[in-house]
């Protein structure tokens, strides 16, 4: 035995003999067939979703519907002139005379074929079937401007708040709970009360309620993903706060974000529709499926109402439809986007 | 190496706090504690030199390294940076004072290299945009120049050029790595802060990155600051090493030097302990007692001598140093220990003890004396008298009682003096024993001789 080193040495880094040996990977250009970006995996991966298809194909009639349904003018100019609807949806009594309305017993369709009144008319004789296809044009809209815009805040005010943390972040954060402590629906009415009825103060009110969940969400990601060291990084390499927020930390903590507000469009639409019932949300005659629904509520209620179901079902069912796909839609997006959960490394990824 | 140039980056004094429970009422109560991660640390790198630096986990290596950037804004010192302008002139800027836009202009000089390539690399972008990004951000290049720039590092670094359009998870540990050096190399700096670069790779992937290190050393005269805690990769790569114990900087040197005859006791544990392929080696190991002490209270004078191996013994006792280390030990268990049971685990040699009596102070001084490897009978009087008196103690009250007694009398100079970095014939070193009160002559001498240029 000896106590002396180096008796014996190994030259342990002669690397030329390692890279001799073998390959850095045994990855060749031949085995990359499937390459392919997260956001086109993830499309692969709704197309293949059946429910999210048929989901996708009734949002994307509606929105045909809302382009198609009245021709559209912006500044007396007439940009979209094609009109769908079999009839324009204020017109009064397409089926018959103020008589004939003011009988219960009166049916749209003794007037003209089925096919003339699919759906049916209302109490002032207005054609459901063009009513509803106009509807889309209020309800489906409302719903995608107010997520996109409160999303879009939300994400820019929890992304500020969750990157820089410390005293922004709480004097961000207690604005934020100080807009949960309202009831959402109850905010909303009291803006539309401040702002009067219409399409913009609703967009509004719901934006205003909206953000603070899509704030919260991406803060708390966002506080996790701000530790790695890709963050630290750029910041090396001399990045710019708003790059290191925009291009790095967003970008991987938006997933649950896109989920929350697909699956929130649908939300919107109800709460719309909801206050359309009330009688808050648009102007009484306006086609809106909600506002439909609410000046048709005494008819139903009254004495042989149940005679014309038509005049509720119809608004009430469209509202169902798009409401149910918009969740299949948001239900697939969230699958897809975990099931990539450990960074992408699937099957035909590569990596390793 | 030459020493006469002046370096390209000196640190001096730097210093790097953190607060723990953060909180405003718990610093209002008075209830935080400040953990000292880089305690005043001088280091100089030379142009075109690697400075390895090594210590324990949780040393401050890589707050080190991070404050040196302001990464981390450090608490305290300066970081002074010189570049050499085209005209010959030279060029001193101090880091720690440069506003973030000036700071910013700094990080093409200045660059980074992390520990774990699989956390450093953003997922969400593909090879071309991480490598391009730092092109972006300082406009050095764009559009088709950017696109052949990315191609040329990728190049440089022994990646595929079509590598350019993958996304990270698409590589292996080493090939990101690569990827992170690429991204680095964009700038064109002149000094390039390795955090461990290959402490999180396999042994021969290891080797590459290291050689291709040294390759780009040369081929773009960087200069490395080189964190590892593996001494062996230190010793292969760096040109002076600089050793790190709780955040302070215990001894300098060039590789040879310091490998050949460490100077400060840490560094002669650390290199003791270096595995050798030699079945017929016996070696003289000196394994540390304890663990590393906690930041938020380093202990107070020197803060290696709660496990120094050659703690200084007060010059009035008579007794042989390395009864004073066991003593010294007792000591500073009793301080913490709850119970006499406690402090005999926490002394224990790993051999179980008989049972004892906790009362019977016969029994209890046995049975300390034999944990700690005191003799029963130490040469000194006021010596043996005081440790006596304290394991009485131990029986009467409590540890930190028996701790008291024996800091009237076994008090080392380490404890109360703290070491400056001073010049010794060879290295620098923190330590009292090569400071002229203490230097007993003679220099720390072990046989580690051809050891240092067994790799070369």
């Amino acid at each position: 035995m000896s106590t002396k080193r180096g008796r014996i040495t190994i030259d342990g880094f002669d690397a030329d003999v390692v890279e001799q040996r073998e390959e850095l990977s045994d990855w060749s250009e031949d085995k990359d067939t499937n390459l392919e970006s997260r956001w086109r995996r993830v499309a692969r991966e709704i197309r293949r979703d059946r429910l999210a298809l048929i989901g996708g194909t009734v949002v994307f009639v509606m929105l045909l519907l809302a382009i198609f349904s009245q021709p559209i003018k912006a500044f007396g100019v007439t940009i979209q002139p094609i009109s769908i609807t079999p009839y324009d949806p204020g017109q009064q009594f397409v089926a018959g005379t103020t008589e004939n309305y003011a009988d219960p017993s009166f049916l749209p369709w003794s007037e003209g074929s089925l096919l003339d009144y699919p759906f049916g008319t209302d109490t002032l004789g207005r054609d459901v079937f063009s009513r509803v296809m106009a509807g889309t044009r209020y309800s489906v809209t409302i719903g995608l401007i107010v997520t996109a815009i409160s999303g879009t805040f939300g994400v820019i005010y929890g992304g500020i708040s969750g990157y820089f943390g410390g005293k922004v972040d709480g004097v961000l954060m207690r604005f934020v709970d100080m807009i949960f402590a309202f009831p959402g629906l109850v905010l909303a009415i009291v803006i539309l009360a401040l702002l009067g009825k219409g399409y913009w103060p609703l967009v509004l009110a719901f934006t205003a309620t909206g953000w603070a969940g899509y704030a919260r969400l991406i803060r708390g990601e966002i506080l996790k993903v701000k530790q790695n060291e890709y963050v630290l990084a750029a910041k090396a390499l001399g990045a710019r706060d708003r790059r290191v927020l925009f291009r790095h930390v967003v970008p991987n903590s938006i997933a649950p974000v896109i989920v929350q507000a697909t699956l929130s469009i649908g939300t919107v639409v109800i709460g719309v529709a909801a206050l359309g019932f009330l009688g808050l949300g648009f102007p009484p005659g306006t086609p809106e499926w909600g506002t439909m629904i609410n000046a048709e509520q005494g008819t139903v209620l009254s004495a042989r109402g149940w005679v014309r179901w038509w005049v509720t079902v119809f608004p009430g069912l469209m509202l169902f439809l798009f409401v149910m796909a918009m969740n299949m839609i948001g239900d697939a997006i969230n699958d897809a986007l975990d099931a990539q959960g450990g960074e992408g490394i699937d099957a035909a990824g590569g990596g390793g | 190496m030459s020493r006469t140039t002046q370096p390209i980056l000196e640190v001096d004094g730097l210093k790097k706090y953190y607060e723990t429970g953060g909180s405003f009422v718990d610093s209002l109560l008075g209830r935080s504690n400040t953990v000292k991660a880089v305690d005043g640390v001088d280091l100089t790198l030379q142009p075109g030199e690697t400075l390895g630096v090594v210590g324990e986990s949780g040393c401050g290596k890589t707050t080190l390294g991070r404050a040196l950037l302001r990464l981390i804004e450090p608490t305290e010192g300066s970081v002074t940076s010189r570049q050499r302008n085209d005209d010959g002139t030279v060029d001193e800027l101090d880091l720690t004072e440069l506003s973030s836009s000036r700071l910013r202009d700094l990080r093409t000089d200045l660059q980074y290299i992390f520990q774990d390539p699989f956390s450093s690399l953003n997922p969400r972008m593909t090879v071309g945009d991480i490598v391009g990004e730092p092109l972006d951000i300082h406009n050095i290049a764009s559009g088709e120049e950017r696109t052949q720039r990315v191609e040329e590092l990728l190049d440089t670094v022994g990646l595929n050029r079509s590598h350019a359009y993958r996304y990270p998870h698409e590589f292996s540990g080493g090939q990101r790595q690569r990827i992170g050096i690429a991204r680095a190399l964009a700038v064109d700096p002149e000094v390039i802060i390795c955090d461990e670069p290959v402490s999180a790779l396999d042994v021969s992937v290891q080797a590459q990155i290291l050689n291709l290190l040294s390759n780009l050393q040369e081929e773009f005269d960087l200069s490395y600051i080189f964190i590892a805690h593996d001494l062996s990769v230190v010793e292969h790569i760096s040109d002076r090493v600089a050793v790190m114990y709780l955040g302070e900087i215990a001894e300098v040197g060039t590789t040879d030097e310091l490998f050949t005859a460490p100077r400060h006791p840490y560094t002669e544990a650390l290199l003791s302990v270096i595995p050798e392929p030699d079945p017929g080696w016996e070696g003289n190991k000196i394994l540390l007692d304890g663990e590393v002490p906690s930041a938020i209270n380093p202990p107070s004078g020197c803060r290696f001598h709660t496990r120094c191996h050659r703690v200084i013994p007060p010059e009035d006792l008579s007794i042989e140093q390395e009864t004073f280390r066991s003593v010294l030990t007792l000591k500073l268990y009793a301080r913490q220990a709850e119970s006499t049971t406690e402090l005999v685990t926490l002394g224990g040699t790993g051999q179980l003890q008989e049972e004892y009596d906790e009362t019977d102070p016969v029994a209890v001084d046995r049975v300390i004396r034999d944990t700690y490897e005191i003799p029963s009978q130490l040469p000194d009087t006021t010596a043996e008298e005081t440790v006596s008196t304290s394991i009485e103690r131990l029986v009467e009250a409590e540890p930190p009682a028996a701790a008291e007694k024996l800091d009237e009398v076994f008090v080392s100079p380490c404890e109360k003096q703290r070491p400056e970095l001073e010049q010794t014939a060879e290295t620098q070193v923190s330590c009292l024993l090569y400071t002229d009160e203490y230097n007993t002559g003679q220099p720390v001498v072990t046989d580690q001789t051809g050891d240092a240029a067994a790799d070369d």
